[in-house]
């Protein structure tokens, strides 16, 4: 089990993630509404 | 099989999402053009990929220990997904386990829910309730 680095109520750190298209795109990008987040397992 | 029947449910949960002042992003290891094909087949959220699964560390989200896949309760809750969605073939990290998180505007991580092992994901509801609050 890897060490938690955000728990709850901490600020996410910047994440740099790719779009379908891999462009580079910050996490925070998405952050203009509350964001719900769903880390799948893989896509598949 | 169950992640994208998780990303269905949210996909049917769009309008009460968007009701509340939120959005959803998918993330995932996979290949791109996988996360291109699900946009291209009626997904209405945005789904990115993570190679370096930079966003699993930061909400230490690791892989799913040898010990859960021996356990006959991670295979009964895998079946029940089977039906609701369709495995492609797989890219990216199988063992990588996934989550959700609800993030607020200024960064703040409002929910976090780390999955131990397959089929792990929280009611829907659950989520919901908590863009709910923050949202309120």
């Amino acid at each position: 089990v890897e060490v938690p680095l955000t728990e709850v109520g901490e600020r996410v750190g910047e994440v740099w993630l790719e779009t379908a298209a891999g462009d580079r795109v910050a996490l925070s990008a998405h952050l203009d509404s509350i964001l719900v987040v769903h880390l799948l397992r893989y896509y598949g | 099989v169950p992640c994208l029947s998780f990303l269905s449910q949210l996909r049917e949960a769009e309008p009460q999402i968007r009701a509340l002042g939120a959005s959803v992003v998918a993330v995932a290891t996979g290949a791109h053009h996988q996360a291109q094909h699900l946009m291209d087949t009626g997904m209405p959220y945005p789904c990115l990929v993570d190679p370096d699964k930079a966003l699993y560390r930061e909400l230490g989200i690791g892989r799913i220990p040898l010990s859960q896949w021996l356990r006959p309760t991670t295979w009964r809750r895998y079946a029940r997904t089977l039906g609701q969605a369709r495995q492609g073939r797989i890219t990216g990290d199988p063992l990588q386990a996934g989550g959700v998180a609800v993030i607020d505007t200024d960064g703040t991580l409002r929910y976090l829910h780390r999955s131990s092992t397959l089929a792990d994901l929280p009611p829907l509801e659950e989520v919901l309730g908590t863009v709910a609050d923050v949202a309120g």
